[in-house]
């Protein structure tokens, strides 16, 4: 693609599932795995006379993500209906955003310090979920998802490689789990994507017949469609044909894309304002407190965590990909701890901790001062950094602090020559064979005999000082 | 006539009515003649863009679950619970199998389960 | 007479101290209805009837205690099937319950039965229903108006003294006016929609119908207020309405909008109407003639807009997961094809068909758009009205007496005309009421009151004066072995 004349122009349109725990115009829950049916209500099932009624969080979630992807917040936006048959849309219309949207005119940057356009966000329910596998020759359909609350991204047509593409994704998706708008698991569909596609002569602002590519229900799926339907566009026009406006579907088993529809025959879904649903009227003290407490965002946090605590950008990406972590982090930090020692902390042991279940980060146990505690122990080598695993581990699990674990445990470093010197001296006398062999020349097999003095200490004696003293044993026997 | 049996048969289609040849002259011929009274409101000096099709409001939109819709009490008990449902979706179903809905089946969609061409 | 004839705070009165059995009243209506039934000419306003009400598990006090009433069949209700009128909803029991029924039971109500009505509410005079015609029961041979024909029946045939109908473009007044009853429809967002089955949403009201104003009123008061349930109603509180009927029109200013007395109009139902300004004017009203000049696009913009939001609120009948289904389709297409045109009457599909018209791709703007732009015209002709001094305005309900069975029904335009008078109303979403005002040949003829938003108790004050000075129209004659004591 680099030397061709062609250049790729892509756009994404992202639907994120908003973490509300509830539906967007009901109170059913969104809890994925539910039995079929049974996170229903008439609302959601579209009964007759059932009405919606809009979702104040929603709305808040909906707004945070419109204002850190930097769009301009609109005070009135209105719902209008988007109406389809489909067996898993029981009112026979989705309720989205249109004419009027929630906001509009934002943008990301990307890694490569290119900015893409937003064009748009809006708010949107989900429709259900038909199964076509269920049940010989017929369809089935199961509506707990219908209602979920989604919003829609959607972005100008500036990125210019299925690479792009995907950093862009990476970038929208880490902005919506920082600020916990949603989990993005891609798997249970919390996060899809579709993108357009059209080539064009490199330079030129014409606009081409492009294709929309659905289904692409990963990262790795997202570049490798792109790149087979740039392919597969660039071999049309290699061969003198016209690219004509289609809605293709990933199949990601085949690896290649199929026709899903020809969007000459698209729908005519005759939007017109949903009359259940009185406009969106946004106060501006309401933005103005969601924006303000929106903070630093992950882009900038990660720049600054580089540069203000010297760490490596991967470390800083781990950080800052959660709100929670990033301050969990920031706050062990500030006990006077060394950055990057913390951060070999809570990027291991920690975090295992937490993805474990055993704990999470606002658990008492693991509370940022008790961290700071625990590494003041190694630092002054109190104790050792395995025991110190073994004592945060504790603190997760029953809440106590470090100091306690520690005595309670005895798992205190030794490190009184007297008790180390007994060791070591014990050691010595019971492998006289090895102890000759060193003094041979033999000299690898201090390690063996370091090993043996830390058996011997249950783990606990501290390993500098057995060096150094196991040395000077061995080294002055010899003398 | 305005509106020819063909755009009547298009405008059914999308309405998923289907119509007896006699049935679409019919409502051609009638749809014709209500839309030549429609024509006045070509008189009308357009205004600024609409909003909604709701004609009088009050205040801003009430939002399910908001501690700042300053409307006292709620009305009917709990506002954020769903209405729960006083019989059982079984009996309410044309065909209910395992807990599901069941239609016969989509053509062309068939081995694509959760990824059906309607969906948002 | 029987016990329904007195007023309904009296004999609910009467049933909360224990001197009126709490079913006796409700089972006197269920006879009633029986007797009416009896004969070549049935009046079949019921599309369904309640279970005794001694079945009942309610309170039994509250401000319509005992109070048989009757709900129209596009209420969804506890213990009943909810048709719509329709084929399509034939047998449906919703699994819950609207919250205008709801409020209806807490206040002690006994719901006796669910009334005919055309079909989705489509329709003036009841003769699209599913369930066969209600008839009129002042004469037999014409149509109780409609869409809420068997709410108005069954209150003037004296089987319950109220009832609950809806309103989209004059459902409630129309035929309150064609049946000799008082029919109110509250301003757009004082009664909750929920449990409505929706016809046009932007338009649709739960409305009240009784034998009397005050009746009317009490009913009203009780299904009022704010419902979290429902976007658009409107949290305000709801303003004594049975005392409004009390305070007299002295010096209330009564709007004559020459718009509503056209050339055409029907002259027994001018004579009528120009009598029952005089008696406003003798009991202390000014009158004061005005001009609302965007009535003559009313008719044009409803007929779009109710249309187009019906198309979509229609969508939802597709035979999935409730309703009828037609069981011969082999595939889903199939299946909303043939549930849809066998389930829905031929109005229904014309209507669904204009209103998806006037919404797709093309002709959106010159029919839907139009007509929001007209709806906004005829509803700042209110505004400026109300604004400049006029408490109510006056004019007649509808352009005619009830007309014969059968003799629009094959003229869709004509028939949409029987709105003329009272589309204006839901355009502009203010309160609107007919009461009777005469007898034109043995025929019922209705005055209609409209006020600005939520000035119901006004609405309410020039209606009672109204039935005051003019005295009621009486009860139709009660069918041969209608044994009602």
């Amino acid at each position: 693609m680099k030397d061709s004349p062609l250049e790729a122009v892509i756009g994404l349109e992202v639907h994120v599932q908003l973490d509300t725990g509830r539906k967007l115009f009901c109170a059913d829950s969104t809890a994925f795995g539910a039995p079929p049916n049974t996170a229903v209500c008439p609302v959601c099932l579209g009964l007759p006379g059932a009405l919606p009624v809009l979702d104040a969080g929603a709305v808040d979630l909906a707004l945070r993500a419109a204002l850190a992807l930097e769009c301009t917040i609109h005070p009135i936006s209105v719902f209008a209906r988007k109406n389809y048959f489909y067996p898993d849309l029981p009112k026979g219309y989705q309720i989205s955003q249109f004419e009027r949207p929630l906001a509009t005119r934002g943008a990301v940057e990307l890694d490569n310090g290119r900015r893409v356009r937003i064009r748009r966000v809006h708010m949107e329910e989900d429709a259900g979920k038909s199964l076509h596998d269920r049940f010989a020759s017929a369809t089935a359909v199961d509506l707990n998802r219908t209602g979920t609350p989604l919003i829609e991204i959607v972005s100008e047509p500036d990125l210019r490689s299925p690479g792009e593409a995907r950093s862009c994704l990476q970038h929208l998706k880490r902005l919506m789990e920082y600020l916990g708008i949603s989990d993005c698991n891609m798997e249970e569909g919390n996060l899809r994507v579709d993108a357009n596609v059209s080539l064009r002569k490199r330079g030129s602002e014409r606009l081409e017949a492009s294709t929309e590519v659905k289904n692409l229900n990963s990262f790795s799926a997202v570049e490798k469609a792109l790149g087979v339907e740039i392919k597969r566009q660039t071999r049309i026009r290699a061969e003198g044909g016209a690219v004509t406006r289609q809605t293709l579907l990933w199949d990601a088993a085949g690896g290649n894309v199929r026709v899903m529809r020809d969007k000459e025959d698209s729908q005519d879904y005759r939007y017109f304002p949903d009359p259940d649903l009185p406009p969106l009227v946004l106060s501006a003290a309401r933005v103005a407190s969601l924006r303000a407490g929106l903070g630093e965002l992950p882009r900038a946090k990660h720049e600054r965590f580089r540069r203000q605590y010297g760490l490596p950008a991967y470390d800083a990406d781990v950080l800052t990909s959660s709100r929670p972590l990033a301050d969990y982090y920031e706050a062990v930090v500030a006990c006077g701890r060394q950055p990057k020692t913390v951060s070999n902390w809570v990027m291991g042991p920690v975090l295992k901790t937490v993805k474990r279940g055993i704990a999470d980060l606002s658990s008492p146990g693991l509370a940022p001062g008790r961290l700071a505690e625990l590494l003041v122990l190694v630092d002054e080598g109190t104790l050792s950094a395995t025991a110190a695993k073994t004592v945060l581990a504790g603190m997760a699990r029953t809440g106590d602090p470090p100091g306690v674990i520690v005595r309670r445990e005895g798992l205190m470093q030794v490190r009184e020559d007297q008790v180390l010197a007994r060791w070591v001296t014990d050691v010595v006398t019971a492998h006289p064979e090895e102890v000759a062999r060193y003094r041979d020349g033999e000299t690898r097999l201090l390690g063996f005999l370091m090993g043996q003095v830390m058996r011997a200490s249950g783990r606990k004696a501290d390993p500098r000082r057995v060096n150094q003293l196991l040395r000077a044993a061995l080294d002055a026997d010899a003398g | 006539m305005t509106v020819t049996i063909q755009e009547i048969r298009r405008i059914a289609a999308l309405a998923r009515l289907r119509l007896e040849r006699g049935e679409a002259r019919r409502m051609a011929r009638d749809m014709s003649s209500i839309l030549e009274h429609m024509t006045v409101l070509g008189e009308i000096a357009p205004e600024p863009a609409r909003t909604s099709g709701v004609p009088q409001r009050e205040g801003s939109t009430r939002l399910l679950g908001d501690a700042s819709d300053g409307g006292g009490a709620p009305a009917e008990g709990a506002r954020t619970m769903p209405d729960p449902l006083e019989r059982p979706l079984s009996r309410i179903a044309p065909d209910w199998r395992d807990g599901l809905f069941v239609v016969p089946r989509l053509p062309g969609v068939a081995g694509t389960p959760g990824e059906p061409d309607g969906s948002p | 007479m029987t016990a329904n004839a007195a007023g309904v705070a009296a004999r609910a009165a009467e049933v909360r101290s224990g001197r009126l059995a709490w079913g006796s009243m409700a089972a006197e209506a269920l006879e009633a209805q029986g007797a009416w039934e009896q004969g070549a000419a049935p009046l079949n306003a019921f599309i369904a009837l309640g279970p005794h009400a001694d079945r009942q598990r309610r309170p039994r006090d509250g401000p319509l205690a005992g109070i048989p009433v009757a709900v129209k069949d596009n209420l969804v209700t506890g213990g009943f099937p909810t048709t719509c009128g329709s084929r399509i909803l034939e047998g449906f029991r919703s699994p819950y319950e609207a919250t205008a029924v709801r409020r209806l039971r807490r206040a002690g109500a006994v719901i006796v039965g669910k009334t005919n009505m055309d079909e989705f509410a489509m329709g003036s005079s009841t003769e699209n229903s599913a369930f066969g015609p209600t008839r009129n029961p002042w004469h037999r041979e014409r149509v109780p108006g409609g869409s809420s024909g068997g709410s108005a029946a069954a209150v003037a045939a004296g089987i319950v003294p109220v009832a609950l109908g809806s309103d989209t473009g004059g459902s409630v007044r129309q035929p309150a006016s064609f049946c000799g009853v008082v029919g109110i429809k509250p301003t757009y967002g004082r009664v909750s929609r929920y449990g409505l089955v929706a016809f046009a949403s932007s338009l649709d009201q739960v409305g009240a119908l009784g034998r009397t104003v005050r009746d009317a009123a009490t009913l009203l008061e009780v299904v009022s207020g704010h419902d979290p349930r429902d976007a658009t109603s409107v949290n305000r509180p709801v303003p004594p309405l049975a005392a409004a009927c009390e305070r007299g029109v002295r010096g209330l200013v009564v709007g004559v909008p020459r718009e509503y007395f056209p050339s055409g109009l029907d002259p027994v139902v001018g004579r009528l109407a120009e009598r029952a300004l005089r008696a406003l004017e003798g009991a202390g009203a000014e009158l004061r003639d005005v001009s609302l000049p965007h009535t003559r696009y009313a008719i044009p913009a409803y007929y779009i807009i109710a249309p187009a939001e019906a198309s979509s609120n229609l969508a939802r009948y597709d035979g999935v997961r409730f309703g009828r289904r037609c069981r011969d389709a082999d595939s889903t297409e199939r299946l909303y094809e043939l549930s849809r045109s066998e389930g829905f009457g031929t109005e229904v599909k014309r209507r669904i068909l204009l209103g998806t018209y006037a919404l797709s791709a093309g002709y959106y703007d010159a029919y839907y758009g139009r007509a929001q732009e007209a709806r906004a015209a005829v509803a700042r002709d209110f505004e400026r009205t109300f604004r400049d001094g006029v408490d109510v305005l006056f004019t007649p309900t509808s352009p005619t007496p009830a007309f014969r069975l059968g003799e629009r029904i094959h003229d869709p335009y004509r028939m949409y005309l029987s709105d003329v008078f009272t589309v204006t109303a839901n355009l502009a979403g203010v309160p609107a009421l007919s009461v009777p005002i005469g007898l034109a040949e043995g025929l019922p003829v209705g005055g209609q009151l409209m006020a600005a938003h939520w000035r119901e108790d006004t609405l309410l004050t020039a209606a009672a004066a109204l039935e005051a000075e003019l005295g009621t129209v009486g009860s139709p004659p009660v069918p041969s072995g209608a044994g009602t004591a």
